[in-house]
């Protein structure tokens, strides 16, 4: 007691002489010491006036448990949607299962202990109507009834769909229940609609925030819409002043936000639907598509997905002079890409030829895949000496501009000092340079080893590499076990060795290639047996790479 | 011929290694350029140093404390069966007996707290229960703390290894800042053992405690390493993290062991259970083995004995460690400050390169070198490979870098803890080991070489932290706000929280709901408003803009406390930072920044600040020779007024300049002794204020040696003319706002105080007053010392005179009075 009397008069002082720039008039609590706390806001008067009065402002009604009051509002909006094509899409959702839609309103940023939220907003569909159920929290020791309430509104096989979710407001949610010693509520899955705004339609608008996406893309526009920056304040202020007409805006943003949400789940469905009749969707958002399509190996898709966008592309071109050339060029490179992954390596090497012809930004990159091919699977050494030449010239010329294509100039000496070679090789009479390997081998048939994979192995072009990389962490998070060691070993040894010595002349592609047969024999081309060359190349560079 | 001398130099280094592992073997010469060096004992090395007659004047202190033998206990019965066989796989075939008695303590439901020297095998202590405990349920988690990263990081390794060796799956990990964050979950989720550092608690793991539950509810220990540094501010903001932790493990329901580790210190249960809010069981019996030990203390000879002027500590710091390192000793030298560090190893390597010595074998090490380079220094010195290292008290805390043979501190290094704690550094278990301290010239030094059986037989310092400092105490209670709402009545430290809870209701970031909880109501994140290591949260810093012209990119090139400010970085001021001068140009006080150039001057810049002091509450206070010994509560403004420019050779006056900043008020605790003016009758008014500010000196000095504080911790303040007491008074207030606890203490070891200071000042062997007693000489003047050691003694002897009859000692001191200006010292 002794202690608590000392630390009364130090209090005493540090009143007195504590310089306190007291908060704005509304900021301090209007009765800072009730006058006898009550054990659940249930038996304080104060309390259930205050709850009455909130549901009474928001039309709602008041859902009374044990341990406290919630208010409840419903509102159906008429939203007639086609969702035919969820189960297609390349994000993970489940249409078997109950869609909510969720969005919180808190006190703040960021998912520490002291973060409430104090409004959710429950979403789903039922027909052509979009029914959003709102659930508030009268005052902050209504906490375990507000929470009770929405473990029992949330379906335990639900899958949320929300915007930013899985990093802020679901932590969050699970955050106050186990303030509040209670179990999080289960649910079966989780798709973050952010992630995918990003990839599909980030490309032609200025950030990813609802608020944008909505208006670009679903064309919603709200009118006197509260910022979110001032939805905390409103509620602070409702706790310490208890007008509930100060949440209503808060209710109104809420309310949006939860609509746009199930509309960009439409607007992302019908993209996929693949009809006449369905307006062309933006070409730009179909290669986004692609690119989690492909990210999920779901590589047929992937290239339907770019077909239309080219299709699209072509129409918007048709429409509008000029179109946009760039993602053009972009949608053809991924589209031969696809050709490549789904097997069908000759279309894929007649796409990067025209795309390599058209000289456009990746004639260069396409060159070298046109290399790669020539050399590959057609043993067609001066073909591929001819192209990777072609993609010199537009490095340089690139370079020369200002812009320098780093990939392409990383990939090009090693290349072309080994095709050289390879010439000269091919010009002694090495007669397996000169047969086609895809017809020793049958490739042009849906691949098994790709022998692009094997390439990039070795070369390891950037976007390649960042494709492994991601590859690796997508396997990473099923779950599979982290890389094996050997694996590892590989990936930093080519990084870290990046000049091996030449696989013909067998010196340092850094070196200027042999140039004729007398320089050829002093060359350690001694050391070079003889057999190597004529195993085929896939086992020549891979001893173990399963 | 030049080619065989080099070979010779690289044989030097690599030679006393080969021939370093017996102990007592003929000693081998070797000629290496012109000198002779052989290996030798450091026995022979002590000798021989003791030889020279210039070293042998300046010993004015040699203990020899003689070997012990090891107290071990048997391994406890219960130990599970893989952690025993893990341990005698690693030698551990008995325990020692402070390891074993931690253990048992533990095992039998209390918190300990285990006071010890370096290397006796702290972290056995809880490292073995930890791990007993997991081996029992692996669901068992526990929580180590470190004042450092570093210590953590190798304390993870040792935990790790002997988890190895016991064939347990452990899942340890350090969290703090340098943790990447794809790890950080998974430690959430399942890290055993988390080791962090005070600072990580506060600000990221307790106010996340929710994405930690599975930490927090099977919490069975929480270490507190290296207790003793936490005191003053820091003690005090890390007593409430803990009081947070705490908090937050109820929440989950789990009641955690506390362990706290401490070097040896005065009051190590007190330390804890103010940490902690517990009880402790303290085990302080050191049952580990260790070799002779000779201690030293060396005083540098007075050059001027006039002045008090000594030599530096340098040459004989440096002279001592050469002794051993040329004979193949492993040395390590303590340094106090960064500079000093630098400089004593550049020294020792020049001494070292001239006489062909093994140069690559010594290194520096100090905060501020790279963490890989540090692991590397301590795994060369773990090995053997070092033969020398320069280091701060970086090396002091318990990093592992095995025994070594002789310590050498440059300078006392602030309290008998530490300085046993780098003395503890040399001592092999066997072997004979040495350390000399070499003190310097300031007070504390002078004090220590003059009595060397201070060091030896005083008893080790106290540790001071007041958690309930409300400055710091309001700060934490925001964040354990934040953290989990407050239930009425529930208690927070000493007591209930109420009322306090409603001060910052009325602040407006807590709210009392109708269930009559107090709940977070703010958007803020209060626990990014603390800093642990700095008291007051407001700091001006001082910003360098480049050289005139050169419109380079401006730069933070260091901090300046808000209340020094004034005085260091006003318009117009010459600024040191890092021994090069700045020319502050402007000064924006509401932004707290202090725009300043580099330059080139001959002169400094000393201001003047007005300092008014004004007691608000006396909490004791009691009649004592000479007068009143008192500590309360006092309100100090200061406001600077001028500057001056001095030349910086002679200090002559170049000319002065007005500063135009407000004045500061530091509401604090202070303790002061009112002297009765019956004992001055006669004494001139100069005699008086030289006589206050010597013996105020005096008095500092040894309540920062008293207190192990730090010595800007303490200030002073004397008054001729006392305007609430209307007589001469000295104060000494505490910088920190609110106090850390220091006045207090004070206030109880008055007696020693006193006696400590007429000590310092009587057996000072300047004539006439020094920087080492009563301050420099030109500052008081006359014959300062003279008059100091008067009034000490006055203080500590009954006066023959009876003391006038006086009303009260208690009075109503809010009363607003008259102010008097005076001049403060630093």
């Amino acid at each position: 007691m002794n202690e608590a009397r000392i630390r009364e008069r130090r209090l005493a002082r540090f009143r007195l002489h504590q310089q306190t720039r007291p908060g704005p008039p509304g900021q301090r609590d209007a009765d800072p010491a009730h006058p006898r706390p009550f054990p659940s806001s249930l038996d304080s008067p104060v309390a259930r006036e205050r709850a009455r009065q909130l549901a009474g402002s928001l039309r709602g009604r008041l859902l009374t448990t044990p341990t406290g009051v919630v208010v409840e509002t419903e509102t159906r909006v008429r939203l007639p949607a086609d969702l035919a094509a969820l189960g297609r899409l390349p994000y993970p959702i489940d249409p078997g299962r109950p869609l909510v839609f969720l969005d919180t309103e808190t006190t703040g940023l960021g998912t520490a202990a002291g973060t409430l939220p104090f409004l959710v907003g429950l979403g789903s569909w039922e027909g052509d109507e979009f029914r959003v159920r709102q659930l508030f929290l009268p005052d902050q020791s209504d906490e375990p009834a507000f929470l009770d309430v929405l473990a029992a509104a949330i379906p335990p096989d639900a899958w949320l769909v929300t915007y930013n979710g899985r990093a802020f407001d679901w932590p969050l949610v699970v955050t106050r229940y186990r303030l509040r010693h209670r179990a999080p509520p289960t649910h079966a899955g989780h798709l973050d609609l952010l992630p995918v705004a990003r990839q599909v339609w980030r490309h032609r608008l200025q950030d990813a925030r609802l608020s944008t996406v909505e208006v670009g893309v679903a064309g919603v526009v709200r009118r006197h819409d509260l910022p979110g920056a001032l939805v905390p304040a409103r509620y602070f202020a409702y706790l310490r002043s208890g007008r509930p007409s100060l949440l209503l805006d808060v209710a109104r943003h809420n309310l949006q936000d939860v609509v746009s949400l199930a509309r960009l789940l439409e607007v992302l469905c019908r993209a996929l639907r693949d009809d006449a009749r369905s307006p062309l969707v933006d070409p730009g958002d179909l290669l986004g598509l692609a690119h989690a399509f492909a990210r999920q190996h779901r590589h047929h898709e992937a290239l339907q997905c770019l077909d239309r966008a080219v299709a699209s592309a072509n129409a918007a071109a048709a429409a509008v002079a000029g179109g946009r050339p760039v993602l053009v060029e972009r949608i053809a490179a991924d589209r031969a890409r696809a050709l490549a992954r789904t097997g069908r390596h000759h279309e894929a090497l007649e796409a990067w030829l025209r795309l390599a012809e058209r000289g456009g930004p990746f004639a260069a990159f396409a060159w070298l895949q046109v290399a790669k091919y020539r050399e590959h699977m057609m043993r067609d050494v001066i073909g591929a000496l001819h192209a990777t030449e072609r993609a010199g010239a537009l490095a340089e010329r690139a370079r020369a501009f200002g812009r320098p294509l780093r990939s392409v100039e990383r990939d090009l000496p090693r290349r072309l000092h080994r095709l050289r070679c390879a010439d000269v090789m091919r010009a002694r009479g090495a007669p397996e340079l000169a047969q086609p390997v895809a017809e020793r081998h049958g490739i042009g048939q849906p691949r098994q080893a790709d022998p692009l994979d094997a390439e990039a192995r070795d070369d390891g072009s950037d976007e390649q590499r960042a494709l492994r990389r991601k590859r690796r962490r997508a396997e990473g998070a099923a779950g599979e076990p982290r890389r094996d060691p050997g694996r590892q070993e590989r990936v930093t040894g080519t990084r870290r060795v990046p000049d091996r010595p030449c696989r013909y002349c067998r010196q340092s592609p850094a070196l200027e290639p042999i140039q004729g047969p007398g320089q050829m024999e002093r060359a350690a081309f001694a050391q070079r047996d003889h057999d190597l060359l004529m195993r085929p190349r896939k086992q020549l560079d891979q001893p173990s790479a399963t | 011929m030049l080619i065989a001398l080099l070979l010779a130099l690289v044989l030097a280094g690599a030679l006393p290694r080969l021939l370093d592992s017996g102990a007592n073997r003929t000693p081998v010469l070797k000629e290496v350029g012109m000198r002779l060096y052989a290996d030798s004992s450091v026995r022979e090395a002590l000798t021989r140093l003791l030889e020279d007659p210039e070293v042998k004047a300046a010993v004015v202190g040699h203990r020899v404390l003689p070997a012990r033998a090891p107290e071990t206990r048997p391994l406890p019965e219960w130990l599970d069966a893989r952690l025993r066989a893990g341990l005698l796989a690693r030698g551990f075939v008995e325990l020692y007996r402070h390891q074993a008695e931690a253990v048992e303590v533990l095992r039998g439901g209390s918190d300990v707290v285990v006071v010890t020297p370096t290397a006796s095998g702290k972290s056995l202590c809880y490292n073995l229960p930890v791990l007993q405990a997991i081996a029992e349920d692996p669901s068992s988690r526990a929580l180590y703390l470190f004042p450092t990263k570093a210590l953590s990081q190798d304390q993870t390794s040792e935990l790790r290894e002997l988890a190895a060796t016991s064939r347990l799956e452990l899942a340890a990990a350090v969290y703090d800042g340098d943790t990447p964050a794809p790890i950080r979950s998974s430690i959430r989720a399942a890290g055993q053992v988390v080791l962090t550092n005070p600072d990580m608690l506060h600000a990221a793991i307790l106010p996340h405690h929710t994405k930690w539950f599975q930490l927090f509810e099977q919490l069975r220990y929480v270490v507190v390493d290296e207790a003793h540094t936490y005191r003053g501010v820091f003690g005090s903001h890390v007593a409430n993290v803990l009081r947070r932790l705490l908090r937050i493990c109820a929440h989950y329901g789990s009641s955690p062991r506390i362990v706290c580790c401490s070097a040896t210190i005065g009051n190590p249960r007190e330390l804890a259970e103010t940490l902690t809010g517990r009880r402790f069981v303290v085990v302080d019996r050191n049952g580990a083995a260790s070799g002779e030990r000779h201690v030293l203390v060396m005083n540098p000879p007075l050059v001027d004995p006039q002045l008090g002027i000594r030599a530096g500590a340098f040459g004989l710091t440096r002279r001592a460690a050469l002794a051993f390192i040329r004979t193949g000793r492993q040395t390590i030298v303590f340094g106090r400050t960064r500079t000093a560090v630098e400089l004593l190893l550049t020294g020792l390597r020049e001494a070292l390169r001239e006489g062909r010595g093994p140069v690559e074998r010594v290194r520096g090490y100090r905060g501020g070198y790279l963490p890989n380079e540090r692991r590397a220094i301590e795994g060369a010195l773990r090995r053997g490979e070092l033969l020398g290292v320069v280091s701060t008290n970086a090396l002091e805390l318990g990093i592992d870098i095995g025994r070594l043979d002789a310590a050498v501190l440059a300078g006392y290094p602030g309290s008998i803890a530490a300085t046993w704690q780098q003395i503890g550094r040399a001592g092999r278990r066997q072997d004979v080991s040495v350390a000399i301290l070499v003190a310097t010239s300031s007070p504390t030094d002078q004090y220590v070489a003059n009595h060397p059986e201070y060091l030896f037989e005083g008893d080790p310092e106290e540790v001071r932290l007041d958690p309930e400092n409300l400055h710091i105490l309001l700060g934490h209670l925001r964040a354990a706000t934040f953290e989990l709402p407050f239930a009425p009545g529930e208690r927070f430290g000493m007591a209930a929280a109420d009322e306090l809870l409603a001060f910052l209701a009325e602040e407006g970031h807590v709210r009392h709901a109708p269930d009559g909880r107090w709940y977070w109501a703010s958007e803020n994140f209060p626990a990014a408003e603390i800093s642990l290591r700095v008291a007051a949260p407001e700091n001006v810093v001082v910003i360098d803009t480049g050289p005139e012209g050169r419109g380079e990119r401006p730069r933070v090139i260091g901090e300046v406390d808000l209340f020094s400010a004034p005085t260091l970085v006003h318009e117009g001021a010459i600024y040191l930072h890092e021994s090069r001068q700045f020319h502050v140009d402007r000064l924006d006080w509401e932004e707290r920044k202090a725009y300043v150039r580099p330059v080139d001057v001959d002169h400094y810049t000393q201001a003047e600040l007005a300092v008014t002091l004004k007691p608000l509450e006396t909490f004791e206070g009691s009649e004592t020779a000479g007068g009143e010994r008192v500590h309360g509560e006092v309100m100090l403004s200061s406001l600077a007024t001028i500057y001056k420019k001095l030349r910086l050779e002679t200090h002559e006056n170049l000319g002065w300049g007005r500063i135009r900043l407000p004045e500061l008020e530091l509401h604090t605790t202070a303790y002061w002794i009112a002297l009765d003016p019956i004992h001055f009758e006669g004494w001139r008014r100069d005699e008086l204020d030289v006589a206050l500010v010597g013996a105020g000196r005096a008095l500092q000095t040894i309540a920062g040696m008293l207190l192990m504080s730090d010595p800007r911790d303490l200030g002073l303040l004397p008054q001729v003319r006392s305007p609430h007491f209307e007589r001469p008074a000295i104060y000494l207030y505490e910088a920190v706002p609110g106090g850390v606890g220091l006045a207090p203490r004070l206030f109880q070891r008055h007696e020693e105080l006193v006696r400590g200071a007429l000590e310092l000042v009587r057996s000072c062997a300047c004539s006439r007053g020094c920087p080492a007693c009563t301050g420099p000489r030109l500052e008081t003047g006359g014959d300062g010392k003279r008059m100091a050691e008067r009034l000490l003694a006055l203080l500590c002897h009954p006066s023959p005179i009876p003391p006038a009859p006086r009303q009260s000692s208690r009075r109503d001191v809010t009363r607003e009075l008259a102010r008097e200006p005076a001049t403060v010292v630093p």
